[in-house]
């Protein structure tokens, strides 16, 4: 409980749209999830620091949670010593956004979205490839 | 939304009848690929929210856990939806008591990825 009251306050996020744009996902599990782009923030969590993109999720269009998506400056570094660039913000934000929806695919069910999503090395190396950025 | 569509020979070539997105004049030139874009996508997945709906397809991309149709709806907005809920055989899904065990199913997908047999994403 203490250490809950030491923790430093997290940052407010910034960078999301003005007007909020709800968006559609169906996952390949079977649900379709709503979700709005909240805004990003650094954070560090277990000597690790780096960027969350927090999303706010709804299955049922009643109930929504705020997701996490959590892309490490390590998983990136990776990626960028070995092209030799630096990921543009508009880059990093859509790993954080495939990786989202690739927990909406792998995830069985909603209530398994409370959990944070962790973007490491061979994920950012996917995704890239996947769309197509080098 | 979109009407069914209902496809209709015209001299030589296949066309929409009806007159939403898609549908091309039977003299159209490279009509093959025109007949391509005017491809429909029925929703047979009863949970989805444009279930019933035929939408015209606006392409398709391959996704580690399958593949992902792309349908336009009638706002002009492109929805993507996994491949399997365009199914026929979704329409016979029903709620109920799973007949293989989820969890099974889960650490046998786990077990195929750790053996790699599952392709990796491109």
């Amino acid at each position: 409980m203490f250490d809950r009251w030491l923790a430093p306050k997290p940052q407010p996020l910034t960078g999301a749209p003005a007007i909020r744009r709800q968006k559609t996902y169906s996952g390949q599990s079977g649900y379709v999830y709503q979700y709005y782009y909240e805004g990003h923030r650094p954070y560090k969590r277990d000597r690790k620091s780096g960027t969350e993109y927090v999303f706010d999720v709804s299955a049922d269009r009643k109930t929504s949670i705020a997701v996490s998506v959590l892309v490490s400056d390590s998983a990136l570094e990776d990626w960028q010593s070995r092209h030799g660039r630096t990921l543009h913000a508009s880059e990093r934000y859509a790993v954080a956004k495939m990786a989202l929806f690739q927990a909406f695919d792998e995830r069985p069910n909603p209530a398994a979205m409370s959990a944070d999503v962790h973007v490491r090395a061979a994920d950012v190396e996917a995704i890239l490839i996947a769309l197509d950025i080098e | 939304m979109y009407a069914r569509p209902m496809w209709k020979r015209s001299s030589s070539r296949w066309t929409l009848s009806s007159s939403g997105a898609g549908a091309q004049p039977a003299n159209q030139p490279h009509n093959a690929h025109r007949f391509a874009q005017s491809e429909a996508a029925t929703v047979y997945y009863r949970w989805h929210p444009l279930y019933g709906q035929s939408l015209p397809v606006q392409g398709r991309q391959k996704v580690p856990c399958g593949e992902y149709v792309f349908v336009r709806m009638e706002s002009g907005a492109t929805c993507g939806l996994p491949a399997w809920m365009l199914s026929a055989a979704c329409a016979t899904f029903v709620l109920g008591a799973p007949p293989i065990a989820t969890d099974a199913l889960l650490e046998l997908a786990h077990s195929a990825e750790r053996l790699a047999i599952r392709p990796a994403m491109r």
